[in-house]
């Protein structure tokens, strides 16, 4: 019940800084068009297995996906939270920080989610004949946890570049660094198949692939069930890595706290 | 003219003691301004990778375009973004009344005072990138299309500039929209594309869209010699368009400006 007073308070925050909110989906929405209109227009070289519907869903999926599952508390941590010594009112109540910034993380994610939805809903039903996706009810159960999985991973992952700023008080520049990551690597500029094999290699070494790329390609069910079960056990594994090295960056970082601000 | 080419000194030598000031940021903004302008290339590079032709123009055309952009926003990051960054804390925190009390213009003041040096890194990859294109796809360049493209590149970025100052006149009026600087950057990311990808689409609203497509389309053709008499008119008026609008806006935006800091 208290978690769900907490999460309901963030709701409430969601909504008071709505023009706020539209803009951020204006700027997910962006993106993704614009690379769909420039695929639609393109002729491939021979050899390349890809379809314009199949690209279009990748990028209908894409926006609904980086609307929903890439978190974006990195600036409230590092610069309200860490910089301007905001972090002392949370260590001071009887509940997790970490808890409360995720949270009002899922509050914006859940609002924004909504209305990317409704922007999927419309485009699909004004240009259905361009979109290619097949699930079945088996893939989709699996494709959920690895949604799920996906926004996990995402949250923890900006939770810890966020923490960044317990080392180094400006911290922009790292956020900016992993902003131009997760850019390279979580399949923003297309399918990984689009991109020489090499690349598509190294990005699926790295857990940033599994935050977005890998949920949406599951939800456009191009793996099978076996390949799904293989990212869900990716995921547990990469959640499990983050976990630890947040932990450890928590206990550290918060010694290393002054609680000053500038 | 003579104050101000002192005051932009002044301003330049102010910026790099700020630098300093922060080294370790200083450092990562580096690697990141060098990532994000390898990558605005880069990303363009993989993404034509297996493609032949994108609405009739060839790989080296779109390459071309990138290049351009990529010197446009270069300018762009060096002079005008942090500043827009910072526009809405200027106003929501009532900042903005510090700046206007000053005997110098204030959309002077407003646009040019955090200069962000770094990116002119942005500006010799641009250039490096366009050396490149020409001996790898051996594009005959004369020195005359060169000549001619430099003024229309500046038109380009000032038409740019004036855009990303109306969008952010918004702020004076809805306060909680601290994030259209952010929205500007990703709607000026079209500018990497041809206009043909907005002909294509037969709407409306794309076409509102095609003045953010000329400010790099227009000189990157007219130092290929593959453009036309009308783009670059269009490309004037439109900048004088945006001139007048910007300097139109900033007077409204005064009048509502009531200088209560929250």
């Amino acid at each position: 019940m208290k978690h769900l007073r907490i999460f309901l308070l963030c709701c409430q925050e969601v909504f008071e800084s709505r023009g706020r909110v539209f803009i951020w989906l204006l700027i997910n929405l962006f993106s993704p068009v614009i690379l769909m209109l420039f695929w639609q227009g393109a002729t491939f070289v021979s050899g390349t297995s890809m379809s314009i519907s199949s690209l279009t869903s990748y990028f209908l999926f894409l926006t609904v996906g980086s609307i929903f599952l890439i978190a974006h508390c990195e600036r409230q941590i590092s610069v309200v939270d860490i910089k301007e010594g905001g972090l002392s009112r949370y260590l001071l109540k009887p509940y997790p920080y970490v808890l409360i910034i995720f949270l009002s993380e899922l509050a914006y994610r859940m609002v924004q989610g909504v209305l990317g939805m409704i922007v999927f809903g419309a485009l699909y039903l004004l240009y259905h004949s361009y979109f290619a996706f097949t699930l079945g009810t088996e893939q989709m159960m699996v494709a959920s946890f690895i949604v799920a999985g996906a926004y996990l991973m995402s949250f923890i992952y900006k939770f810890i570049v966020g923490m960044s700023a317990f080392w180094v008080t400006e911290a922009s520049g790292i956020l900016q660094f992993s902003d131009m990551v997760l850019f390279l690597t979580a399949g923003f500029l297309g399918p990984f198949i689009l991109y020489p094999d090499w690349y598509s290699a190294i990005v699926h070494m790295l857990p940033f692939a599994y935050m977005l790329y890998v949920p949406v390609i599951s939800a456009q069910g191009v793996l099978d069930i076996g390949e799904l079960f293989r990212v869900l056990s990716i995921q547990v594994m990469w959640i499990v890595c983050l976990i630890a090295i947040a932990a450890w960056m928590w206990k550290r970082g918060v010694r290393r706290y002054t609680g000053v601000g500038i | 003219m003579t104050r101000y080419l002192r005051l932009c000194k002044v301003l330049w030598q102010i910026n790099i003691k700020a630098m300093r000031a922060y080294r370790g940021h200083t450092y990562m903004m580096f690697f990141t301004t060098l990532g994000w302008s390898l990558i605005a290339f880069g990303a363009m590079y993989f993404v034509t990778y297996r493609v032949d032709k994108v609405f009739g123009l060839s790989r080296a055309e779109i390459l071309m375009i990138t290049s351009v952009y990529g010197l446009i926003m270069g300018i762009m990051h060096t002079l005008f973004t942090a500043n827009f960054e910072r526009f809405s804390q200027l106003v929501n925190r009532g900042e903005l009344y510090g700046i206007l009390i000053k005997p110098v213009s204030a959309q002077f003041l407003v646009s040019v005072l955090r200069i962000h040096p770094l990116s002119l890194m942005r500006l010799c990859i641009g250039i490096a990138f366009i050396l490149l294109l020409i001996s790898q796809f051996s594009i005959s360049i004369t020195l005359t299309n060169v000549m001619l493209a430099i003024p229309l590149l500046f038109i380009g970025a000032y038409m740019l500039y004036c855009v990303w100052f109306i969008c952010n006149m918004i702020v004076v009026w809805f306060h909680t929209v601290d994030n259209m600087m952010s929205f500007m950057i990703q709607a000026s990311n079209i500018g990497r594309y041809p206009p043909e990808m907005l002909f294509a689409t037969r709407n409306v609203w794309a076409f509102l869209l095609v003045p953010l497509t000329l400010f790099s389309a227009v000189p990157a053709r007219v130092m290929m010699g593959t453009s036309t008499l009308t783009e670059i008119v269009i490309l004037c008026v439109c900048a004088l368009a945006f001139h007048a609008g910007s300097q139109f806006l900033w007077k409204r935006a005064l009048r509502s400006y009531v200088s209560g800091g929250v």
